[in-house]
């Protein structure tokens, strides 16, 4: 169990960390949360998750992408994979993808409400697509940084 | 010639055989036909009697021909007055022309002379009749044009709507002040002038061009909507003027200024969006809670399961607050008959209040109290609305606060006005977070108040309930020191 992959959930709904917390650790995984930036910063950094799972509108409007940009610039921490989970088509009709990857320094969007297939299937693909040897040379710095 | 009635002529001469002589003549072409012996008697008898035609001898005793002709003149010009000559010169009867004589007749005269001179008097005095009452008629009916045409005017001259006409070539031919107003237009310089270019709106300038050309038997009415330069948004329908025909012979658009409408309706719309979400995140959330159960991603912990469970039935509890106070808001913003306002005292209201919320008070180890005078000036009010205010407000000063704190409810009359003061010792608010407070569904962003639970619309039925009562509601507020929440009210009678 200790050697399982380590997931950190950051997001300032109770019930979203409850449910997810559930679904993840019902597949075996290490799971943490944080209620807001400055405690999940400091699980990051002290935890060494192996992805995070990060609330876009947490808890102000763009702080999910702000801090997104930090994980990135730090070399701690600039290897681990993002999934950025949103709510932001319930208020209009725009939509993230990956495909904005060259200014959006995250893996995945889920949209809320998440499914659970959807989480696992995307959770699994991202932990074996990242290895713990990429480089800070292989990740581009910061806002260029870009989905390979 | 063809008069309803037979024409009434009197004869007005001396010698009675020339009456006499004239009378049988006339009678004899369906006449009427008196007779008066002198000029006095005549005219005694012109006053008595409507006569078309008198004819008149200009020598007789009493009273001359002359004489009685001016009095004629003066008295009915519609009489036409024919002179008999005996020995007069043609002068004398030129003479009498002069003043007013349609014609004369020189004795001895035949009796077809007496006809045809008696009946082309009696065709001018027809002709003469026709055109006055023709004159008449249409002087009346230029009045009545005069009238209607100002009536008009006026009516569309104080319509709240904009009125714009143009004609065929696309030229403006009638502007009203709404539509004048409305576009920033100078009416002078715009009516004659061609629509192109003139409104600073391309769009409106389309439409009616578009009318002017899709002319069909069954006209349509175009409508559209446009912003102006200075953000107003105006509606405009335009249709084309069609004659008998069905060619247009110009366009007709009436603009209406519906920009207050655009503001409710965004507003409308923002309400429902902003509702929705908070609606919907409960129901996400319970249908997640309940998919982990369905799912045996617990692990049949029942800890873990009862634990969802909890959750998802406080999520629900969540759900039906919010629904309540979306009805309690919907009843504070119903106005009219249906709201009964009575004159009343607040002081029962909050002491019963007060009484109320002394048990969730002391759960948190929290003095609430009530400073007032048994009585205070009565304001019209709804007794059930300001119940609820004072809860709400009451109960938020108790859920901001933290143990051992204190909440402190005064109520007092100042320049005619009820002034009721909640207050508390509390987690307060920013300063940015102040003038927002009353909005739907804000919540203070706060380490502390994350864990207090909340619709977000408490405050916003407050305010509404205030308003709806001709109130005021004021906070004042420093973070981590309390709120101060006042509401006033107009005194209606003094106790």
């Amino acid at each position: 169990m200790a050697n399982n992959p380590k997931i950190l959930l950051i997001d300032d709904d109770p019930d979203f960390i409850m449910i997810n917390r559930t679904i993840l650790e019902s597949e075996g995984y290490q799971v943490d949360a944080a209620h807001d930036p400055i405690s999940g910063w400091e699980k990051i950094k002290s935890w060494k998750p192996d992805l995070i799972c990060l609330d876009v509108m947490m808890p102000t409007g763009t702080e999910g992408f702000h801090f997104a940009y930090k994980v990135r610039r730090d070399p701690d921490t600039q290897h681990i994979p993002i999934i950025m989970i949103t709510a932001i088509h319930e208020y209009s009709d725009f939509r993230f993808s990956t495909e904005d990857g060259d200014f959006l320094p995250v893996d995945e969007f889920i949209e809320k409400p998440i499914r659970k297939d959807v989480l696992l299937a995307k959770v699994k693909s991202l932990l074996a697509a990242a290895t713990p040897q990429k480089t800070k040379q292989q990740r581009d710095q910061g806002i260029g940084w870009k989905k390979n | 010639m063809t008069t309803a009635s037979p024409s009434r002529i009197l004869i007005v001469d001396d010698e009675e055989i020339i009456r006499i002589g004239c009378q049988r003549i006339l009678e004899d072409s369906n006449m009427v036909v008196d007779q008066a012996e002198n000029g006095r008697a005549g005219w005694e008898m012109i006053q008595k009697a409507p006569y078309d035609m008198v004819l008149l001898d200009l020598m007789m005793p009493e009273m001359g021909g002359l004489e009685v002709l001016d009095e004629v003149q003066k008295y009915d010009h519609r009489i036409i007055p024919i002179i008999i000559t005996g020995f007069a010169t043609i002068e004398t009867a030129v003479d009498a022309m002069r003043k007013g004589a349609y014609d004369y007749l020189p004795k001895p005269f035949s009796p077809d002379e007496l006809r045809t001179k008696v009946n082309r008097g009696l065709e001018k005095r027809w002709l003469m009749m026709q055109a006055e009452q023709l004159r008449e008629e249409r002087d009346r009916n230029l009045l009545e044009l005069t009238n209607e045409k100002s009536r008009t005017m006026t009516l569309i001259n104080c319509m709240r709507e904009g009125l714009i006409a143009t004609n065929r070539p696309g030229h403006i031919v009638l502007m009203n002040p709404a539509a004048q107003h409305m576009l920033r237009l100078n009416r002078e310089k715009a009516i004659g002038s061609g629509v192109s270019g003139l409104f600073g709106n391309a769009e409106l300038e389309k439409q009616i061009a578009a009318s002017l050309e899709t002319v069909t038997r069954t006209t349509t009415v175009t409508h559209m909507e446009f912003k102006t330069s200075d953000e107003r948004v105006l509606h405009s329908s335009t249709s084309p003027i069609v004659d008998d025909q069905g060619d247009a012979l110009g366009t007709v658009t009436i603009l209406i200024d519906v920009t207050e409408d655009k503001k409710v309706e965004q507003m409308k719309s923002d309400f429902v969006s902003l509702v929705s979400h908070e609606l919907k995140s409960p129901v996400a959330a319970i249908a997640g809670y309940l998919n982990l159960i369905i799912d045996g991603l617990t692990g049949g912990n029942p800890d873990k399961e009862r634990e969802i469970i909890v959750r998802s039935r406080d999520k629900a509890d969540g759900l039906l607050m919010l629904i309540n106070d979306l009805l309690d808001m919907s009843r504070a913003e119903r106005r009219g008959a249906s709201k009964v306002m009575t004159p009343l005292d607040v002081v029962p209201l909050l002491k019963e209040t007060v009484q109320f919320y002394q048990n969730e008070a002391k759960a948190k180890s929290i003095t609430l109290m009530l400073t007032a005078a048994e009585t205070l000036a009565d304001i019209l009010g709804n007794s059930d609305d300001l119940s609820r205010l004072f809860a709400n407000l009451i109960s938020n000063a108790i859920k901001y606060t933290l143990e051992n704190g204190k909440v402190e409810v005064s109520a007092c009359v100042r320049e005619s006005q009820v002034e009721i003061s909640v207050s508390d010792t509390g987690i307060g608010m920013s300063r940015e977070d102040l003038g927002k407070i009353f909005g739907e569904f804000f919540r203070a962003k706060n380490a502390l108040a994350r864990k207090i639970t909340g619709t977000g619309l408490g405050l916003a039925i407050c305010r509404r309930i205030v308003e709806d009562h001709h109130g005021h509601i004021t906070v004042q507020s420093e973070l981590d020191k309390g709120s101060t929440f006042h509401v006033t009210f107009p005194v209606h009678k003094n106790n």
